[in-house]
């Protein structure tokens, strides 16, 4: 694979991890103004956006496993990164509208 | 020369669009230069004025409107990346050179 391939996937998954966190800051918004629903919907559209990255994770797992040279450019570094940590950023989420909605049902 | 910033987390993924796009800018004659940034910097950036035109990557969209507000008050234009123009192919350095030209004010 070539270095503008490995650029190409790299920013695809930039570009799908990026998006996953404006849903799920969206989603924090929401919780903050009691929307759950709308919250655990938000999640779940940020989630599909993290499945799109993580296809393209795969597409350069499956290409190394089938012997081709995948180099560990810099960029693909900062890609996992971003990958990562928004993945971390969605579960955190979760988390916190459970918190949002046991807070609301115990000061009603 | 005008100059514009790209900013989005970490300025390193535009660090590599900056290039580009500056190159395929100045073989089309064009004196811009574009340059790269994270978005803690952009936001001073954006206040001490020293770019003709700021953009925020796709994904950092969440800070768009505080950025903008940010422009609206040093008086300087804030525009946001379409996906298809936040990618490191011909067709996206083409797609964000053409935003650039779109968005830079006369000098």
């Amino acid at each position: 694979m070539d270095q503008e391939e490995i650029q190409n996937v790299a920013f695809t998954i930039i570009l799908h991890s990026g998006n996953s966190r404006t849903m799920v800051h969206e989603g924090f918004d929401l919780m903050r103004s009691k929307e759950f629903e709308k919250a655990e919907e938000k999640l779940d559209e940020a989630n599909s956006e993290l499945t799109a990255a993580h296809q393209s994770q795969t597409t350069l797992m499956q290409k190394y496993t089938a012997g081709e040279e995948v180099n560990t450019d810099i960029i693909m570094v900062h890609a996992q990164d971003h990958l990562m940590t928004t993945m971390t950023l969605r579960e955190v989420a979760l988390e916190m509208l459970s918190l949002y909605q046991t807070v609301k049902f115990e000061s009603e | 020369m005008r100059n514009v910033l790209i900013i989005c987390q970490g300025g390193m993924s535009s660090s590599v669009l900056a290039k580009k796009t500056t190159e395929h800018l100045n073989e089309d004659g064009n004196d811009i230069q574009v340059e790269a940034t994270s978005t803690n910097e952009g936001r001073e950036m954006i206040e001490k004025g020293k770019y003709d035109l700021y953009l925020v990557s796709p994904q950092t969209k969440m800070y768009y409107d505080q950025l903008k507000k940010t422009g609206e008050r040093a008086g300087k234009p804030v525009a946001n990346i379409p996906p298809q123009a936040y990618v490191p192919v011909p067709m996206g350095i083409e797609k964000l050179s053409n935003l650039i030209l779109q968005e830079l004010p006369e000098s």
